[in-house]
């Protein structure tokens, strides 16, 4: 069993990126998943003493070469931090561990606070605070330039691209959300109406606004109204519609045709891996959908699995399908290791032991800084002797 | 019984400030809380439509006056949104309705970022990326400043301060990554705060704060090695029996009650103050020493603001209230209530949580019931609360 390790670029800088990426090679793992671009985050390690490191809208933490992008042009958080990637990328080769890029691809609030017209939009009209839209050829054009630019240099095995296909609510701050909203209510708030999802869609000849209202109404219903049979009749409803299926479906082929755009040029140089999270099914119905998400995998050259989707098992199966099968890659949260005792994502050993039945081939723990040094030794040891 | 509820001005932007507040006082509401400034947030109400509103630091959202203010000046949000203020001042008056300022204090992120030197600080050194702390004399002066002024220009009743005790280091963090156990001895040092202001009066006052920083860092990092264990228990004790670091940690708490203090002394009695009496250094200071500083907070404060998830919490305030010269008038926050079971997509408790908050709010001698929050639930919703507790509750 392949192990890698994510790891923060600041956690490196505090401890000594040296000595950090010996760490991993002394551990036997064998590659670090090294955070390019991250989200807003507030972590603490307590690693060499408690530290708390804190960002409020993301950065890119590499030293992005600004001349080489488009409109969009990376918000580096700073030079200290950015100097972990050299440093970390000598030491791999030196050490012979791979040098993953773990992205952060559409949780960029500091790209939808200096350009809002790459913010997703709901079907209220009210922009996310903190995700831009994958069909907007801006954000594409960044993401796509900014792993050109870690690939071209720090010869990059692996791009992690994390939550490519969006959530509407997907770590909100500081969320208030008083009333239930029911799945299907989800699904539909996951829809993006930003300028470009409608630009788009209006040049198929979609009547955007029409689907607009027929959303809002939807959602309110979904909300104000109790009962899973009025939810069922109105789900029913919507699937028959087929300009809202073409809709839906443009938005999932919006995260495929961003992968494919990354993968483009560094063809042959890295690979690529990505994750799925929302689902449409309500709307497209399985088949359809399984057909878009065999796309997304198609994509890909590794499929990543997150701690406690219900849907893994479909997924790892749709993966062994594909011409070629895709590696599995599962995340592995380590918060059931040691004294941390099991997180919200259960222990991880069961964690294991259920995606390794999955397929997976390779578990990428979570997270260099944010645990002891003895649990990532221990849980790295007792996978090597159970999966050899 | 008089009810009141939490609002925030984004939203009655959304559904009209006259319409809402007139659909407030017929639902039987009695004062409408209404945010003078606020933190970070992903909201989304039900009302008017879906609606989401977002705000990544947090700011002010009353036209505050930028020339009463010292170094710290406020950050409005918007000229939109800050026009409600005024409108819902004209209108709640008109329908009835009381108008409260609700007033998160020290959840300031703005003010972290344009003002470093305001942010508490962690005992290993490191900012906090939200919070200042309420021994910073810019803070103070600040958050006087703004309380005077919302008073000043609406006719405030109760202005509700919020989070003036930084109970915990890591409320609300974004996005938080802490993968490790934190004990409640560990959680409890965290809090302790190692800003400039606070170890300087701390060196005043004749203590060490350098020497207790390695002494809290070392109790931290061996809680975290340690893990769950006997001897957490004998590092407490220990660290208990230092008087220095009993006094530090005193400070701390008195800083919070100083700040409130300096807010009620500014406002002169043009609005009662409302706030939290509570400490979370109780495993160090001992129960005699954190009763006296709670019949401090109870002092500064006209009116003490409980939860009813919190009864041990509630029944040592309420004592030591009963004890005061003046008892102060008791509120109790009820939050994520949806008295219809039918309407609550499954969460069946919530009948029984009413109930048992109602309860809880009749133990303690509630004068004050504070909904949480107008826009957030639905009509209904409200409606359905407002005659749970009029019910159990009936007038005279």
């Amino acid at each position: 069993m392949r192990q890698t390790i994510y790891a923060y670029p600041w956690d490196l800088v505090r401890m000594g990126v040296e000595r950090s990426m010996q760490e991993i090679a002394d551990a036997g793992i064998a590659a670090i998943d090294l955070a390019a671009s991250y989200h807003p985050i507030d972590a603490l390690s307590p690693r060499d003493g408690v530290d708390l490191f804190t960002s409020a809208r993301g950065a890119v933490h590499f030293p992005a070469r600004q001349e080489r992008y488009g409109r969009i042009k990376p918000h580096v958080h700073s030079a200290e931090v950015a100097a972990a990637w050299p440093e970390a990328a000598r030491h791999a080769g030196k050490l012979g561990i791979d040098l993953n890029a773990w992205t952060i691809t559409l949780y960029q609030p500091w790209i939808r606070d200096a350009y809002p017209d790459s913010a997703r939009v709901l079907p209220t009209g009210d922009r996310s605070g903190s995700g831009v839209c994958p069909a907007n050829d801006d954000v594409r054009e960044f993401l796509v330039t900014m792993c050109d630019d870690f690939v071209d240099q720090f010869g990059v095995s692996l791009v992690r691209l994390e939550n490519i296909v969006p959530i509407f609510d997907f770590d909100w701050l500081r969320p208030r959300i008083l009333v239930t909203v029911p799945p299907l209510a989800r699904t539909l708030l996951n829809l993006c109406f930003c300028g470009a999802c409608t630009g788009k869609a209006a040049a198929k000849g979609i009547d955007v606004e029409r689907l607009r209202t027929t959303v809002t109404d939807a959602i309110a219903a979904e909300i104000d109204e109790a009962g899973a049979s009025a939810s069922a009749d109105r789900a029913t409803a919507l699937a028959a519609d087929s300009e809202l299926q073409a809709y839906a479906a443009d938005f999932v082929n919006a995260s495929t045709e961003l992968v494919a755009a990354i993968a483009a040029p560094i063809k042959g140089k890295a690979r690529i891996s990505a994750n799925l999270s929302a689902s449409y099914t309500a709307l497209l119905g399985a088949e359809k959908e399984n057909a878009l998400i065999a796309g997304f995998i198609d994509a890909c050259d590794q499929l990543a699995l997150h701690p406690a989707d219900p849907r893994n098992g479909a997924f790892a199966r749709m993966a062994a399908a594909a011409s070629p099968p895709r590696e599995i890659s599962a995340l592995m949260p380590l918060t059931g290791a040691g004294p941390a005792g099991p997180g919200r994502f259960g222990s991880a050993e069961a964690r294991s032991k259920e995606v390794i039945e999955m397929g997976a081939t390779e578990l990428s723990l979570y997270n260099l800084g944010l645990v002891r040094q003895r649990d990532i030794a221990d849980f790295a040891a007792a996978i090597a002797r159970d999966y050899p | 019984m008089r009810i009141t509820s939490y609002t925030y001005p984004w939203d009655l932007a959304y559904m009209g400030v006259e319409t809402a507040l007139q659909r407030m006082a017929d639902d039987g509401i009695d004062g409408v809380d209404l945010a003078a400034t606020y933190h970070p947030i992903d909201s989304l109400s039900p009302r008017a439509g879906v609606r989401m509103f977002s705000d990544a630091r947090g700011a002010v959202y009353f036209p505050a006056r930028a020339e009463r203010y010292g170094r710290i000046r406020p950050h409005l949000h918007s000229k939109e949104l800050c026009a409600v203020w005024p409108e819902a001042a004209a209108h709640a008056e008109k329908a009835g309705l009381a108008l409260n300022a609700w007033t998160i204090t020290l959840f300031q992120p703005w003010i972290r970022d344009a003002h470093i030197d305001c942010a508490r600080r962690l005992p290993s050194g490191d900012p906090s990326g939200s919070g200042v702390c309420a021994a910073n004399e810019d803070v103070r002066e600040y958050i006087a400043a703004l309380c005077d002024d919302v008073v000043d220009q609406f006719g405030i009743d109760i202005v509700r301060l919020e989070g003036v005790i930084a109970h915990m280091f890591d409320l609300d963090w974004l996005r938080p990554r802490a993968l490790v156990t934190l004990s409640p001895l560990a959680r409890t040092l965290l809090n302790v705060c190692f800003c400039d202001t606070c170890t300087a009066n701390a060196r005043t006052a004749g203590l060490d704060p350098e020497r207790l920083r390695s002494l809290v860092n070392e109790a931290i990092n061996a809680e975290i090695a340690d893990g769950p264990s006997d001897r957490s228990a004998e590092r407490t004790a220990g660290l208990a029996a230092d008087p220095e670091l009993r006094a530090y940690v005193t400070r701390y708490v008195q800083s919070s009650i100083d700040l409130t203090r300096i807010v009620r002394d500014r406002l002169g009695g043009r609005a009662r103050i409302s706030g939290n009496a509570a400490t979370p250094y109780g495993a160090l200071l001992g129960s005699e020493a954190e009763d006296g500083l709670l019949a401090q907070f109870v002092d500064v404060a006209d009116q003490i603001a409980m939860h009813p998830a919190n009864p041990h919490g509630n029944r040592r305030v309420t004592e030591i209230n009963a004890r005061a010269p003046a008892p102060r008038e008791l509120s109790m926050l009820f939050a994520r209530v949806q008295v219809n079971s039918a309407s609550t997509h499954g969460q069946g408790n919530a009948e029984e949580q009413m109930a048992s908050d109602l309860d809880e709010a009749a133990t303690r001698g509630a004068d004050e019931i504070t909904l949480y929050n107008y826009a957030l639930l639905r009509d209904g919703d409200v409606a359905d609360f407002v005659g749970a507790v009029r019910k159990a509750f009936p007038a005279g």
